[in-house]
């Protein structure tokens, strides 16, 4: 529900004279927010952001310029959707220092502008804002006008959202600065699916950085470069589709628009799902074992490899996938072995064939096991229980 | 991706050649918005028997496809004196090398931007790459 803004403002007017606040009178996490910056001693009265001293600014840049990169195509997609309306397009990076402003002229170099790179926006120094209460609060956020903590920016409708790194860890924050309500609604759907693309694209480029590595190092090289290629593409289909949103919800097509985000964002959880997968098994990295569903790590890696085997001409039928089958496995080493599995049975088999993969249960023996073609060259068995012990005669994979 | 004026020939016909369905889709959307006639084929096969029957003012090939590959289909086109001009699109890290030694001088690594598509389809059409 929007906030009154009369109401906001009172509240505002009554925290700077008495140094307290009204329970259940903000919204949920701008009250948090408020709470978080008064215990910080975040001045209400400050009229704009501190910044960096130009040195250690400029060094900040160049230090995350590959998160500035991996941004600016997705920075521009929002500005786009804002059309002419006054507004910035903003990154920050994981501690709230703005590390780059996409926008309209007079919002990015007029008098009354929104904080540029260098500007330290961390609830501590610049109250609640688009970039530092996302941060705090792990997760989106909206401030409309005098939501804001601090007086500077209480022309401005914000709203941000962490970003993730390929490592699970914060690595920025992306946010937009509107003057009007309604663009600001425009641009929510489009502000996730846009960090969603950044995450995406910082992965694609750890994937670029783990085939240059494993080219040098690893004779799967050359096949693990495919496939990245192959996960690659469906971080280049999302990317155009957030744009095809873009152009949509610029000609007033809100519901295409979000339909279509809603289509990159899925696509873009695939990307990094395959990559994921795909990371895992690049690595040599093991792990303890643990319980894990067999029948799932078999679908990922056939999904992983539909290109593959369409390209060797092999089509891939699954049985037994269906029900969920747990073993006792490191993940890691079983998606391996899963993986080598599927090759060598690529190369058994010939174009225009079917290979049927059969993934069964033998409690007798406590174990899972999956076949190619039938073929006990090629199956792979799987203990069901940590007291398991692979049977002879039941191998094939390659570890 | 909006046209200028120059832009007087259109609509023109783009044939896009990829296995991928997501990203096939994807590009044949965008550049449908922007005018262009698109026609899609999944394989390299296909994009053969496309090209042949249907003579598109330009051809936006993937390179890794089952059956043939871009660089093969656009081998048989050439030997047939089927001259289109050819986007060799591809997510491969050594795309220049493979466009150089197949004689293409249009070429765009995926992940590429909606700008960045038009710009290369355009120039293909005009034979500016």
């Amino acid at each position: 529900m929007r906030p009154n803004a009369r109401i906001t403002n009172e509240v505002w007017r009554h925290y700077v004279a008495a140094r307290t606040l009204p329970d259940d009178v903000l919204r949920g996490p701008v009250d948090r927010a408020w709470r978080r910056c008064d215990l910080a001693g975040a001045s209400p009265l400050a009229m704009n952001a501190q910044e960096l001293p130009p040195l250690q600014a400029q060094a900040l840049l160049q230090e995350r310029s590959d998160l500035i990169e991996a941004s600016r195509p997705y920075m521009h997609a929002l500005s786009q959707a804002a059309g002419p309306e006054r507004h910035a397009a903003m990154l920050g990076d994981d501690n709230a220092v703005v590390l780059d402003v996409v926008g309209d002229a007079e919002s990015v170099h007029g008098r009354q502008r929104v904080p540029g790179p260098g500007a330290v926006l961390s609830e501590s120094h610049a109250g609640a804002n688009g970039i530092g209460s996302p941060l705090a609060e792990g997760g989106y956020i909206e401030l409309i006008g005098p939501e804001h903590f601090i007086e500077g920016f209480h022309l401005f409708t914000c709203q941000g959202v962490p970003i993730n790194g390929p490592d699970g860890k914060t690595a920025g924050v992306l946010s937009t600065s509107v003057r009007r309500i309604e663009v600001s609604d425009r641009m929510r759907e489009i502000l996730y699916c846009a960090a969603k693309g950044i995450e995406a694209e910082l992965m694609r480029r750890r994937l670029m950085a783990d085939v240059a590595q494993l080219l040098a190092s690893n004779n799967d090289g050359k096949l693990l470069e495919e496939l990245e290629q192959d996960v690659v593409q469906l971080q280049g289909a999302a990317r155009l589709r957030l744009e095809k949103a873009v152009l949509l919800a610029r000609s007033e097509r809100q519901d295409d628009a979000v339909r279509l985000l809603a289509t990159a964002t899925e696509l873009m959880r695939r990307f990094q799902q395959r990559s994921q997968l795909w990371r895992e098994i690049a690595s040599s990295d093991i792990g303890p074992p643990q319980y894990l569903d067999f029948a799932m790590y078999l679908q990922d890696i056939a999904a992983l490899l539909t290109t593959e085997s369409s390209v060797r001409g092999i089509e891939l039928q699954l049985h037994g996938t269906d029900a969920p089958m747990m073993v006792f496995a490191d993940s890691r080493d079983l998606r391996r072995r899963i993986f080598r599995a599927f090759l060598h049975a690529f190369e058994g088999s010939s174009a225009g064939r079917t290979l049927r993969i059969e993934a069964v249960v033998n409690e007798a023996i406590g174990v899972a096991s999956v076949s190619f073609d039938g073929s006990r060259e090629t199956a792979l068995a799987v203990p069901l229980r940590p007291t398991a012990i692979e049977p002879e005669g039941v191998r094939g994979d390659l570890r | 991706m909006s046209r200028t004026s120059s832009d007087t020939d259109f609509p023109r016909r783009v044939l896009v050649a990829d296995d991928d369905d997501e990203f096939r889709c994807a590009v044949a959307d965008l550049i449908e918005l922007d005018g262009w006639c698109v026609c899609q084929a999944s394989d390299g096969r296909q994009a053969l028997d496309c090209a042949r029957e249907l003579r598109p003012d330009v051809l936006l090939i993937d390179h890794r496809m089952p059956g043939l590959t871009g660089v093969e289909v656009v081998r048989k086109l050439r030997a047939e004196r089927i001259l289109v001009p050819v986007v060799m699109v591809s997510a491969a890290h050594d795309l220049d090398d493979l466009a150089d030694a197949a004689g293409i001088p249009c070429r765009l690594l995926k992940p590429f931007s909606f700008d960045e598509l038009g710009g290369v389809l355009r120039r293909a059409v005009r034979g500016r790459c």
